[in-house]
């Protein structure tokens, strides 16, 4: 007995292009998700005037902290855009893609930790400014951290079995979600530290 | 590309247990569940909740979720990648799409499109089932004008049920069964973009409907399927069931239109512009752009609603500086375009069915994609009508009065595109016509009482009666459900070889459409004379038109059981096979596959695919593409 089973030639180009799609598509529906959090601050916002929206006892957003975590952020975008680099001029992933790792996991810590620790009064029942600022922290910090296994499985995993095409363009994929994920990550800190 | 003889071995353990994905599914589903309660047991004690909510029931629902997944095996290929494992052989591939065939591949993890259509249609057909169960109870209770056998607060509970459950069934009734089983093929596509996703967004809905239900063991809830807060804030724990079921159906509905979008774009047969898809292909597309934004609104209100509840935040309890405005608007913003995620696809599958039978090319083809994206725009823009009658700045009231109205202009030039068919034609009044005659009539209904609702006058008086809700059932029911019995009737033997009862079924559309309309011009008739929706008692004056309306909802109930009954009866009990695979002569790209359809549709990328509404011209009949397949057997040319 036997069965047939249809085996298609990878088709690097269609991969590609509907990887790439499917990555934008997804940032797309992310950016409503930004979209409504930045409707319900501003809507809060306007709905709790002068001392009610931030009442006594809140402190400021640290800043330092926040400006390490946005750096940990950023340097782990140069090292997979050199990564990338790499791979498309046929050198190994690894070296700089392991950077890219201890930067990207460093930036999810500190943002974990920055969650707790934002300062006195910080706590989602203290009002809606502490609420909506609290969990908009918290999905940053869970797309983040679920970004990040994403890059554990292109440049250490991935390579054992993935074509050097196939690691490049989860890369180039991957470059472009944790870039919107840093746009995000200063908007979304500026917004709330500032408004 | 080549077509190699598996030779079949001994399966590996791995699909042994994959074989048994639902039973597993349902083993981690409990798992899960007490996994999640613990785990919400420790972040938030139970005696830290005063609302009756509690943090180890929704996480206890999100881990029977997660747990339902890997024990399908959803988690199987992302942990595979993750270690470092060698990617899934032909013969895994081969499993995965469900290539040894029989029942059982429909009940584990089958990333074929075809299998994931039929999955959706035999769920979809249960709940709505289901939610047809509710509503005869409803219109029971209604036969008396006091309670009779129901509380207030259980015949709320049962509308709310009724009501979530059609909403979540009605997001994916024609995209679901329709848009994956044909969507690859009318575009000439081997499959998904994303097979794998398109089999996730499936099963996220068995897990949602059973928490859903199970809320009524916890009290039910009292909101209906707006949800609207504060209620929602002080409901009891039944309302987080209808948290978490919405927030997977809205995952499913955003993945869905990802997956969607991403093929249509990406996977279209060599040549085959935009636009040459099918019309419905094109209302799926514009449905999916709407699916893949409108829901992220929704899961980011849902959120902020659990939040309120274990967490004690106050986004809508105004005296912790929250508003129960930011629900309404949130919650309208996703709850508006997802009313034409409903009825696109409808009109979609309606225009693909109607020159098959009118014998005419589709009139206005460009016209008609035209109109479905400017309703697709225009859907974002609306909202506020919701709220005309809650208290919202006068003056914001005449811009969404008239981007109302102006929706009601690309909703008309859709219709005239059938109507345009429709002229000087010479119909078949097949039943899948009868549908389409049926659709057309019904959404006129509810598109002219929409009208009245857009209009903030003539709201002020109807918002909170039976005239909302009767127009609401016109448009869904009377379109979309017209639409989906129709295009299963047309499409059912495509997909399984088997025609149903042109007899039975034109007995059928009788049936649903005189009580249909009898049930809902009742309502109609019943709202215009100020009965309020959603009260169990009424004025004992309006008994009549109520049992008039009762009785009509009885017999409609009676048509869909009758429709089963057909459907049973003519694909399982005394299965009629078609005598050919083109059994309505269509021109569909989708009807020049042999039958069954092989697994990946095609064996190279077909090269002639086009826009296939030619009934005025002779030659339009074209050699079955695909590297070299014969002739569907029986097809007469």
């Amino acid at each position: 007995m036997s069965a047939s089973a249809v085996v298609f030639e990878p088709d690097e180009e269609l991969n590609r292009r509907t990887l790439m799609m499917g990555n934008r598509l997804f940032l797309a529906a992310n950016t409503m998700l930004m979209a409504s959090m930045i409707f319900a601050y501003l809507f809060l916002r306007g709905n709790n005037y002068g001392g009610n929206w931030r009442p006594d006892g809140i402190a400021d957003l640290p800043s330092v902290s926040m400006a390490v975590t946005l750096l940990l952020q950023l340097a782990c975008l140069v090292a997979v855009l050199g990564a990338l680099r790499a791979v498309q001029g046929g050198a190994d992933v690894r070296a700089l893609g392991a950077v890219a790792l201890v930067f990207g996991l460093a930036a999810g810590v500190a943002r974990v930790w920055y969650q707790y620790n934002l300062g006195s009064g910080w706590v989602i029942t203290n009002g809606t400014y502490t609420a909506v600022s609290e969990m908009w922290f918290g999905i940053l910090i869970v797309e983040l951290l679920l970004g990040w296994f994403w890059l554990l499985s292109i440049v250490v995993t991935g390579p054992r079995n993935s074509t050097k095409a196939a690691t490049s363009r989860h890369l180039r994929a991957f470059s472009e979600f944790w870039f919107y994920m840093l746009i995000a990550s200063t908007f979304v800190w500026l917004l709330v530290r500032l408004v | 590309m080549t077509t190699m003889a598996v030779a079949r071995q001994p399966r590996p353990l791995s699909q042994v247990l994959a074989q048994w994905g639902i039973v597993l599914g349902i083993v981690g589903a409990f798992i899960g569940f007490v996994v999640g309660a613990q785990i919400g047991e420790h972040l938030v004690p139970a005696d830290a909740n005063s609302t009756g909510s509690n943090a180890a029931l929704i996480i206890g629902y999100v881990g029977s979720a997660i747990g339902f997944l890997a024990g399908m095996g959803f988690f199987n290929y992302p942990i595979a990648r993750l270690m470092g494992r060698p990617r899934p052989t032909e013969w895994d591939e081969a499993f995965l799409y469900g290539e040894e065939g029989g029942w059982k591949r429909y009940f584990r993890l089958n990333v074929d499109h075809k299998a994931v259509g039929m999955q959706y249609l035999v769920t979809i057909i249960a709940f709505l089932m289901l939610g047809g169960l509710g509503a005869m109870f409803i219109r029971a209770e209604l036969l008396q004008p006091e309670p009779s056998f129901a509380s207030a607060e259980s015949y709320l509970t049962v509308v709310g049920l009724h009501s979530v459950i059609m909403i979540f069934m009605a997001s994916a009734a024609i995209i679901g069964p329709l848009g994956n089983y044909f969507v690859p093929i009318m575009i000439g596509s081997r499959s998904m973009a994303f097979p794998r996703l398109e089999a996730l967004t499936f099963w996220l809905l068995p897990p949602a409907a059973l928490i859903l239900l199970s809320s009524i063991f916890l009290g039910g809830f009292p909101t209906g399927w707006t949800g609207y807060a504060p209620l929602a804030d002080e409901a009891v724990r039944g309302m987080d069931g209808y948290l978490v079921a919405f927030t997977l159906v809205g995952i499913s509905i955003s993945l869905s239109g990802l997956n969607m979008i991403a093929t249509v774009l990406t996977r279209r047969a060599p040549g085959l512009r935009m636009t040459q898809i099918p019309i419905f292909v094109w209302s799926v597309f514009v449905t999916s752009v709407l699916g893949l934004l409108a829901p992220p609104v929704l899961l980011a209100v849902l959120v902020m609603e659990m939040l309120d509840r274990i967490g004690h935040a106050t986004f809508f309890v105004p005296a912790g500086g929250g508003t129960p405005y930011l629900w309404e608007n949130l919650f309208w913003v996703f709850g508006h375009p997802e009313v034409y995620i409903f009825i696109l696809p409808a009109f979609g599958v309606m225009l693909e069915m109607l020159p098959v039978f009118a014998r005419k090319p589709l009139w206005g083809y460009r016209v008609a994609v035209g109109g479905m994206v400017g309703v697709g725009v225009l859907s974002w823009f609306v909202w506020q009508h919701h709220l005309f009658v809650s208290g919202i700045a006068p003056s914001l009231r005449p811009f969404y009065m008239f981007s109302t109205e102006a929706i009601s202009i690309p909703t008309s030039i859709v219709y005239l595109v059938a109507i345009g068919t429709l002229w000087k034609c010479r119909a078949r009044f097949t039943v899948p016509m009868l549908f389409i005659m049926g659709f057309l009539f019904n959404f006129l209904i509810g598109g002219f009482t929409g009208v009245f609702l857009s209009d903030v006058p003539s709201d002020f008086a109807l918002h909170a009666s039976y005239f909302v809700q009767a127009h609401f059932h016109y448009t869904i029911m009377g379109a979309e459900v017209f639409g989906l019995v129709g295009a299963i009737t047309f499409y059912l033997p495509r997909m399984t070889g088997h025609v149903l009862n042109e007899r039975l079924g034109k007995i059928q559309f009788w049936w649903m459409f005189i009580s249909f309309n009898g049930t809902f011009l009742s309502l109609l008739a019943l709202g215009i004379l100020g009965m309020p929706r959603r009260v169990v008692t009424y004025d004992p004056g309006l008994q009549g038109l109520n049992v008039s309306a009762s009785l009509f909802a009885f017999a409609l109930g009676g048509s869909m059981l009758f429709f089963l009954f057909i459907l049973v009866k003519d694909t399982i009990v005394t299965p009629v096979r078609a005598r050919v695979v083109n059994v309505w002569d269509s021109l569909g790209n989708e009807w020049r596959l042999p039958s069954p359809i092989p697994i990946h549709n095609f064996t190279t990328p077909p090269t002639d695919w086009a826009l296939p509404y030619d009934y005025d011209r002779d030659d339009h009949r074209t050699a079955v593409p695909g590297g070299g397949m014969a002739l569907p057997e029986g097809v007469t040319e």
